[in-house]
């Protein structure tokens, strides 16, 4: 460990106060530590914010300020600051030096027992790119989905259902800026490129005030600044993808950049397989790319910029051409392609030892577009036809935020925002040149704009030295079609600590969101559309309250248990029957409206040091849905709704070359609806009888992975090669289930039977890694 | 190298599938009858049974494994037995032979067979109601594909009551390719596909209520396309027939009862959608039974 002071001035202190404030930052990067814990030796302590600023202010006296600062996987230090004034520094901390008998899976903030907020894990980078991989991916989402409260959706996907939530209801922010399609490849991936990742947390409950416009969950995911000190780079080759991270400093100490990117190559192989098993007539391809990049600027000693941006695409096209001569043929062109876009400009501004403040603004987009050309050659003459679909959705923003520390026993953060929506739920494009007709026809539909504003104010009141509270309001105003919505949304955390390493927890809170995603697929399909709540379908409105036991064991075990209970108002599902296919037009009228309830326990325990770490999460959980219009207005289990989820995830280094990661998970079956009766029609057509709806479950989902991981110090740069099985014992999970008819030579018989449709058997892979 | 790429595309491209065995509660078999009767029409039933969704048929039996054919189906009218119908089995149904129905009566239409609980429905003949005018104006737009269109106007006065219509446009090759309108008082189900930027309808499916004009006079512009109005060879006497517009106004369940068909159908084959439950209002079994009031114009262009 190792504390600099790099620069001090002096103030008189005020009614016998005085204030240290300033940054902490890592020795290697010169990237500023969220979370770091900094105590003073009456007691008081504070922690350092989301950008690496902390503020003390504490009583004057002696003649001197004494500090202990810490943060996990760093070496703690104390130091003493003479003279009776306040002070602003800067700590530089020095990164444990890994021995083969400790291993630290990354940073960690303040430890889960002392914290006021509950129902939040921070998830390492390191974590995420050690357990196994799905083709050698590390996927972000798919880790979060290794937690407890958080139940992964179908086979494969990476969707999120946190505490009996629907999948529109979790806050995915890259660098503060909201992510709205967070998949590629139909889900089974994450737009999330696990190299350029400095932090994940996720919030299940117990939101900060400084959270809104979800109801489930907040998941806040940082990107890296980029090291300021030296260059580093590294990357990995898969066999679906593969990826390079670059970062080093603009100006040394001053300035630094980090740029990533990912992009997979399926199409580089399969192209040329296709075109030659058909005549070099078809072309078809499909790939996914992910670009972020980063820039951080120290612009004086109080102001701090960065840039950073997202940009990702999926495309999937087809191209038929049968031009077999001059006088006949076709060419037949169509495709999909979506993504999304984020951009934030952020300026970090310290007012002054207490007052800090962040100004933001920022744009996300996410775009689906689905497209088919024709061409064909008639009496000579080339003509056409083009048919165009496509949908998103554009947010600008810009908000500042306030950090306020008056005293040691107060934390104030107030803010506010502003946000353009623009909507546009489809619009088709045809075009048809031809000698009879030249058309040209754009049909935009339901092209809607909105504004959302947002305002907050929470403080974390230590009100004695066992007692900690998080009281906060958090207010949001929606204008959309001449309509205003207002929400004034209350949280409210508290903390008691039982011992010096044990508290009980509770936290309410109200939360409200002003858009919905349609789908019915539940797998993140592209088709996905999100749409604003409207005069006729209001915004989703949800009240959790939860309790908590926390407790962290020598330093090396995190273990909690927190039970919740959750009401939401205004889900919306799909009427009966209709589905993504037809939600092209009116499709307010095409969704209910309904309530929902979620309540369960969650165990979690976690280990973060040491060779063998990991975590083992239990939830007991039930969650349904009541819509005055369907299962008769009955309440019905929510799809997602699981009895029981298991996760266990083990990462053990045997030595500095050689690590072996396994994951576990268990869910009861997905619930589902399927048909009691069959009877036929005046046609003879047959029909399905159905009971309740979700009535039935697949069988249970279970599935193992493992991972290997042999790594090597080169001279200029260190390797690793990866092997992972997912499925390891080729568990066949059900993806969906349908209606078939089985035929049995032996009794002359036939009956219907229920099929499962497995996506995934056990599929092995290897993979690459570099780092220098 | 090669080896694994084979076994990560083979992977990929193929998914794997597994009969499994699920515990479906014991659902009893039930008679199912189908009718459905305009006014002036001899009575009829469709009589089948419903069965145990994972219930054993025999090879030789499968093919008629609904059928009823020993039941005894009785219709009352106003609450009197008036027929009982006799077993069809070259249309495969129960038929009348001299009874028809008529407008301002109720009917009940009960079915019996041994083994099975009595099943049976109700329904009264709704108003007559008759477009008081429709315009045709021949190939006044385009669609997107080039095809030319004609406005069809059907005028029509709504009672004050709650009702509820279907409109179908046919001809003797069935119903229209394209139906399309901008009136919202069509219910949007039924459209042929959600990427047709014509956004047609298909003509056997315009279902309306009233909500919006209850009680007045109401004029739906249709469009549909000019070459579905020209008339069509009859196959037995080779004379031409022109297409022509069905009215028929229905009750509220036997609206219901044709949106949640169009939803079955319109879902059927995709397991990603929410299945849907085809309305029935046969006490004691399954299917639909109703008695509609029907005009019929022929469409001249």
């Amino acid at each position: 460990m190792l504390l600099i002071v790099i620069g001090s001035t002096s103030n008189k202190t005020v009614a016998q106060r005085v204030t240290i404030s300033g940054y902490i930052t890592d020795k290697a990067s010169g990237e500023r530590l969220l979370g770091a814990s900094i105590l003073h030796s009456s007691g008081s302590g504070t922690t350092s914010n989301a950008y690496g600023f902390f503020s003390l202010t504490v009583p004057a006296n002696n003649d001197s300020v004494s500090l202990l600062i810490s943060y996990v996987g760093y070496n703690t230090f104390s130091i003493t600051l003479k003279g009776n004034v306040s002070k602003r520094i800067t700590a530089v901390l020095e990164q444990l030096k890994t021995l083969d008998e400790v291993v630290v899976t990354g940073k960690r903030k303040s430890e889960i027992h002392k914290t006021t907020q509950m129902s939040t894990v921070s998830v390492p980078p390191v974590f995420i790119k050690n357990i196994p991989a799905f083709l050698g991916e590390a996927d972000v989402l798919k880790a979060i989905q290794l937690l407890p409260g958080v139940q992964a959706g179908t086979e494969g996907s990476n969707g999120i259902y946190v505490r009996g939530g629907g999948v529109d209801q979790n806050l995915i922010l890259l660098d503060g800026v909201p992510v709205y399609n967070a998949s590629h490849l139909f889900g089974f991936f994450s737009v999330f490129n696990a190299d350029a990742v400095s932090s994940v947390d996720v919030m299940k409950g117990g939101f900060p005030a400084r959270y809104g416009g979800r109801l489930s969950s907040v998941i806040d995911i940082r990107m890296k600044e980029g090291n300021n000190q030296e260059f580093h780079g590294e990357g990995g080759i898969g066999l679906i993808a593969s990826r390079l991270t670059l970062e080093g400093p603009i100006k040394k100490g001053k300035s630094s950049f980090m740029i990533s990117g990912r992009r997979t190559y399926a199409d580089l192989f399969m192209r040329p397989i296709i075109r030659k098993q058909n005549n070099n007539e078809l072309d078809v391809g499909y790939f996914f790319y992910d670009l972020n990049a980063k820039a951080n600027i120290f612009i004086t000693e109080k102001d701090h910029l960065y840039l950073s941006g997202y940009f990702g695409n999926d495309k999937f096209s087809s191209n038929e051409n049968a031009f077999g001569s001059s006088e006949s043929g076709n060419e037949y062109k169509s495709g999909i392609q979506w993504g999304n876009a984020t951009g934030v400009v952020r300026w970090n501004h310290e007012f002054s030892r207490r007052l800090f403040s962040n100004a933001t603004i920022n744009y996300t987009r996410y775009k689906f577009d689905l497209f088919s050309n024709e061409r064909w050659l008639s009496n000579n003459t080339t003509e056409s036809a083009l048919q165009r679909y496509y949908s998103g959705i554009n947010d600008i923003s810009s908000k500042i935020d306030f950090d306020f520390l008056p005293t040691a026993n107060h934390f104030i953060k107030a803010g506010g925002g502003i946000t353009w929506h623009n909507y546009s739920p489809g619009a088709f494009h045809s075009k048809l040149n031809s000698q009879s007709y030249n058309i040209d026809t754009l049909l935009k539909r339901s092209f809607l704009t909105s504004h959302e504003y947002d305002a907050y104010v929470e403080d974390d009141i230590k009100i004695t030295a066992r007692l900690k509270l998080n009281a906060g309001i958090h207010f949001s105003s929606f204008l959309i079609q001449e309509r205003n919505y207002n929400s004034l949304q209350p949280r409210l955390s508290a903390r008691f600590l039982l011992t010096k390493d044990m508290s009980i927890k509770a936290s309410y809170v109200q939360m409200t969101q002003f858009i919905h995603l349609l789908t019915n697929s539940g797998i993140g399909l592209p088709t996905d559309l999100w749409v604003p709540a409207t005069s006729s379908v209001p915004p989703q409105y949800c009240r959790q309250v939860a309790v908590g036991w926390a407790w962290n064991y020598k330093n090396d075990y995190e273990v909690s248990v927190e039970a919740y209970y959750k009401s939401m108002k205004n889900v919306i599902e799909y009427s009966e029957g209709a589905s993504f296919l037809n939600t092209f037009d009116n499709w307010e009228q095409m969704v209910e409206s309904g309530k929902g309830k979620s309540y369960g326990t969650e165990f979690f325990v976690q280990k973060k040091k040491g060779k063998t770490n990991g975590l083992i999460g239990y939830t007991l959980s039930r969650t349904d849905r009541q819509f005055d219009n369907l299962n008769g207005g009955k309440a019905f289990p929510y799809k997602y709704d699981r009895r029981h989820d298991i996760k266990l995830a083990i990462i053990h280094q045997f030595n500095k070359r050689f690590q072996l990661s396994a994951d576990w998970v268990f869910g009861t079956g997905v619930a589902t609806t399927l048909p009691v009766a069959v009877y036929t029609d005046a046609s003879g057509r047959e029909i399905e009888v159905y009971t309740n709806r979700n009535s039935f479950r697949m069988p249970a989902y279970h599935r193992m992975d493992i991972g290997l991981k042999w790594t090597k110090q080169k001279k200029h740069y260190e390797r690793a090669w990866l092997v992972n099985i997912y499925n390891v014992y080729n568990r066949l999970n059900a993806f969906y289930i349908y209606r078939d008819t089985e035929y049995d030579p032996a009794t002359q018989t036939q009956r219907n039977v229920f099929t499962k449709i497995t996506l995934f058997p056990v599929i092995p892979s290897i993979s690459y890694q570099f780092k220098f | 190298m090669k080896q694994i790429t084979a076994i990560f595309i083979l992977s990929l491209l193929f998914s794997c599938e597994r009969t499994i065995e699920i515990n479906v509660p014991e659902e009893t078999s039930r008679l199912v009858i189908n009718a459905q009767w305009p006014q002036n029409r001899l009575f009829f039933a469709y009589v089948s049974k419903s069965l145990p969704v994972t219930e054993a048929v025999s090879y030789s039996s499968a093919e008629n494994r609904y059928l009823v054919k020993n039941a005894l189906v009785v219709i009352k009218e106003n609450s009197k037995t008036i027929d009982t119908l006799k077993w069809d089995s070259i249309n495969v149904r129960y038929v009348s032979s001299k009874k028809r129905t008529k407008f301002d009566s109720s009917y009940k239409v009960e079915v019996s067979a041994p083994g099975f609980t009595t099943a049976y429905g109700y329904s009264y003949m709704p108003a007559y109601i008759k477009p008081s005018k429709i315009v045709i104006k021949k190939d006044v737009r385009t669609s997107s594909d080039g095809v030319l269109q004609s406005e069809v106007d059907v005028t029509f006065t709504d009672l004050p009551t709650t009702d509820f219509y279907l409109f179908r446009f046919r001809s003797l090759q069935g119903g229209f390719s394209c139906v399309n309108t901008n009136d919202n008082v069509v219910e949007r189900t039924g459209l042929t596909s959600p990427f047709d930027t014509d956004h047609c309808f298909s003509g056997n499916k315009l279902l309306v209520k009233d909500e919006t004009f209850n009680g007045k006079e109401k004029t739906i512009v249709f469009y549909v396309n000019t070459y579905d109005l020209n008339p069509t060879d009859d196959p037995l006497t080779h004379k031409p027939v022109k297409p022509w517009l069905e009215l028929m106004h229905i009750h509220e369940d036997h609206f219901n009862y044709i949106k949640s068909v169009n939803l079955y159908d319109d879902v059927n084959g995709n397991p990603l959608a929410e299945p849907v439950n085809v309305v029935s209002n046969i006490t004691n079994g399954y299917g639909f039974f109703s008695v509609y009031a029907l005009s019929v114009d022929t469409l001249r262009l």
